[in-house]
């Protein structure tokens, strides 16, 4: 699939199984963004570069003309405009290397990734995300970056995703945004009717348990129709993914699921398989995600659509229109809020909390095409797209949060703002989703399982459906 | 007496007259096609009517479902000047016009020379062609789309108009078309003709092409439908920003989660809507004449 290029580390071999993970992996790209004090990015080299690089610590650049080719989402025109300066700013300092952008719907990305690596011939730099780090390394689709950047660059970034992206030792992608999930509430709505607020707590694990929001939803829904209110829902439809039921289980449904397990529990334990969500080596689904807990968590999410807490189709922004009481969101949220004009009172507050305290966290992932002929310059460029100062223009303009410590801590809101600061602790203490090669089968298969569930399915037997189903799927992998 | 009368009274009311039945039909007939006339247009319209609310309304009021879900509450063009002059929608827009301007002439060309050599012409292999040709109508462009991809790149055709629109030059659906449309015209024009000392390629330029124009209008309607509404392929062969078509950029507007596009969205759905609504209204009436003069309904 990809051509040999003698790329220190990776074999030149291609087999079955890598072709078919590395189109998985192609799939799996993303399926699915005031004032403050900073002093270098942590790991750079100052004075060593024309310019800032970032973390970079690989060998001066080329002085032949070359030309570096970038892929990623489109962003609004202020984004895009605040990357263009990057690209000019870089191209300044180095004005033999050309950068030609290209920009796709968030939606087709897998489907350009899928063709530019079949064909062989892909952008240097293409935008990923943490979740398919496995298909990306096993599909030798990626260079490993830490060849290029410095460890206290790495280090950086929130523990959850360098983790997540962190594949036998490789970092074979560099996460660069997230938006870690946590609660959104009303909080018009919960004085209009006298009923207890979720906590606003920094802490990731000070929120409510699974039961208590079950009572919260059961109480806001039964004020709301005795007030003759039809409309307005104690919880939001998913706004991840397509939406409604069935949503988007990496960011969203496997939240009802995992919170059931329990990371520290004996191995091998139906508890500790239940946070694990598949086998070690990321090829068995049975008896990991249809577990008794598991259908226990899923029971829970049923029980939210059949007693009527949130609705069973798509509304979307049903949170943001002001028609909820509750929902899942995050720091995204906050920050649109804050930048477009509240159009209610809002508060944040952690997740429902199972056996453990869990929630998941994402993030957009730029990735270098292992078939390059310029790795030691793209990433060179990736770096600088993501020193400090660059990471902070495009989070002014974007809104996201940014995924290295020292840069949230620079900006005060984080630390002043319970909203948000919630949120850099929810992104320190996340978790990544299960590991396997075949992480977008397992997605694309577990959806719709959930979504049936959602509609009243019975939760145990679909998900030994589903777990047999993944597991035929993640077998062509082996 | 009264009896008679009343026996008349009944078989007049039993009996409707035609004009009755007529009138019954025509009305319940009005009645079915305006119901799958709204259904078709509803969508339409919801989102000329969305284009016209900011943003922020358009969230405000998209659920519960009012009046105002529908209508908007304060018309602007707010939209329209975002699109034009914010997002540069009017090169995407060009580029769109371009590529199916070039797709539905050289499409409406290759159509026509070829379905007159089906249709009229006399050569080895005539019907396997023809019925090769055909097979490739059934191949979807997902299959053969790194292929083509291989060979437009090969080609250093990549981020260019004629990209957009060669691979599509020969359209089979187009042949099969413009092949029935001229077996319709008969043979004994052609022999007449030849007969007065024509030439075939002036047999099918005074002749033969003259009496198929609801078809010629089939196929530029059909033609532009398709190129107007391409996606997965400009969406792959584009790689240059500047040179992305209109399809492409408004679904951009949708990957904009902390700040939605949604009001720019609807308004380029709008502007890219009026070209095929009014295209399909002027070639309407040589529509169903071209398809029935082929021989496909």
């Amino acid at each position: 699939m990809t051509k040999s290029r003698d790329l220190p580390g990776l074999k030149s071999t291609l087999s079955r199984r890598s072709v078919l993970v590395g189109i998985a992996g192609a799939l799996a790209m993303p399926a699915l963004l005031p004032s403050r004090a900073f002093a270098a990015t942590p790991g750079s080299n100052p004075g060593k570069y024309k310019i800032d690089l970032g973390g970079y610590t690989g060998p001066e650049l080329t002085g032949s003309p070359i030309t570096l080719k970038i892929m990623r989402q489109e962003f609004p025109p202020e984004v895009n405009a605040v990357l263009q300066a990057q690209y000019d700013a870089f191209s300044a300092a180095y004005p033999n290397i050309t950068i030609q952008e290209e920009r796709v719907p968030y939606g087709d990305l897998p489907t350009k990734v899928q063709v530019y690596v079949t064909s062989g011939s892909a952008p240097d730099i293409m935008m990923g995300r943490n979740d398919f780090a496995s298909a990306y390394a096993a599909g030798q689709l990626t260079l490993p970056l830490q060849q290029f950047l410095s460890a206290d660059f790495i280090d950086d970034v929130y523990a959850p995703l360098r983790e997540s992206a962190t594949i036998d030792g490789n970092l074979v992608c560099l996460p660069w945004e997230t938006n870690p999930v946590y609660m959104s509430f009303n909080r018009d709505i919960f004085d209009k009717f006298g009923i207890k607020t979720p906590p606003e707590v920094g802490e990731f694990d000070g929120g409510w348990t699974v039961e208590e929001y079950m009572q919260c939803f059961d109480d806001v829904t039964k004020a709301l129709r005795a007030a003759g209110d039809t409309q307005t829902f104690a919880l939001a439809a998913s706004g991840y993914g397509n939406g409604g039921p069935g949503s988007n289980y990496t960011q969203l449904e496997s939240i009802w699921v995992r919170m059931m397990g329990d990371p520290n529990a004996a191995k091998d334990s139906s508890v500790y398989n239940t946070f694990m969500g598949v086998s070690e080596d990321g090829f068995t689904a049975s008896g990991y995600v249809n577990t008794p807990e598991a259908a226990a968590g899923l029971a829970n999410y049923q029980a939210v659509f059949k007693n009527g807490y949130t609705p069973t189709g798509v509304v979307p922004d049903q949170f943001r229109g002001g028609a909820a009481a509750v929902s899942f969101s995050g720091t995204g949220t906050v920050k649109r809020f804050l930048k477009t004009g509240q159009p209610f009172n809002f508060g944040m507050s952690p997740a429902p909390k199972g056996t453990i305290a869990y929630t998941t966290t994402v993030a957009d992932s730029p990735t270098i095409y292992s078939g390059t002929p310029y790795p030691a310059e793209t990433a060179a460029l990736l770096a600088f797209i993501c020193n400090d100062a660059n990471r902070f223009a495009f989070h002014d303009a974007w809104g996201s949060m940014p995924v290295r410590k020292t840069l949230v801590d620079a900006i005060p809101e984080y630390a002043s703002d319970q909203r948000l600061l919630l949120g850099t602790n929810v992104a320190d203490h996340a978790f990544g989703p299960p590991k396997s090669v075949g992480w977008f089968d397992y997605f694309s298969a577990i959806n719709p399982a959930v979504k049936d569930i959602a509609l009243g399915t019975d939760p145990q037997t679909r998900l030994n459906d589903v777990a047999t189903q993944i597991d035929g799927l993640l077998a062509k992998y082996k | 007496m009264t009896a008679e009368v009343l026996a008349i009274a009944d078989k007049i009311v039993a009996k409707p007259t035609p004009v009755t039945q007529i009138r019954r039909g025509t009305v319940f007939g009005a009645i079915g096609l305006l119901l799958v006339a709204f259904f078709f247009a509803f969508p339409i319209v919801w989102s000329a009517l969305s284009s016209l609310k900011s943003t922020e309304d358009i969230v405000k009021f998209r659920y519960p479902l009012t009046w105002w879900t529908f209508l908007p509450p304060f018309p602007t063009l707010e939209n329209y000047h975002a699109l034009f002059f914010q997002l540069n929608f009017q090169r995407a827009l060009l580029n769109t016009v371009i590529a199916s301007a070039g797709q539905v002439i050289i499409a409406v060309v290759t159509s026509t020379l070829a379905g007159y050599a089906f249709a009229r012409l006399r050569f080895p292999l005539r019907n396997v062609l023809f019925g090769l040709l055909l097979v490739t109508a059934f191949i979807p462009l997902e299959v053969i789309l790194v292929p083509l991809y291989e060979v437009v790149k090969g080609m250093g055709l990549v981020s260019t108009y004629p990209a957009l629109f060669l691979p599509f030059a020969c359209s089979p659906f187009g042949i099969y078309l413009m092949r029935q449309a001229f077996q319709s015209i008969p043979v004994e024009l052609d022999d007449a003709a030849r007969v007065d000392g024509a030439s075939t390629l002036k047999i099918f330029w005074r002749i033969a092409l003259p009496n198929v124009k609801p078809a010629l209008a089939t196929l530029v309607l059909i033609q532009f439908i398709w190129s107007w509404n391409a996606y997965l392929w400009p969406l792959v062969i584009i790689q240059d920003p500047s040179m992305q078509i209109a399809q492409v950029a408004i679904a951009g507007y949708k990957s904009v989660p902390n700040f939605p596009l949604d009001g720019p969205l609807f308004a380029g759905v709008t502007v890219v809507t009026i070209p095929l609504v009014a295209i399909a209204i002027i070639l309407q009436r040589y529509y169903v004449r071209g398809l029935m003069s082929s021989g496909i309904r």
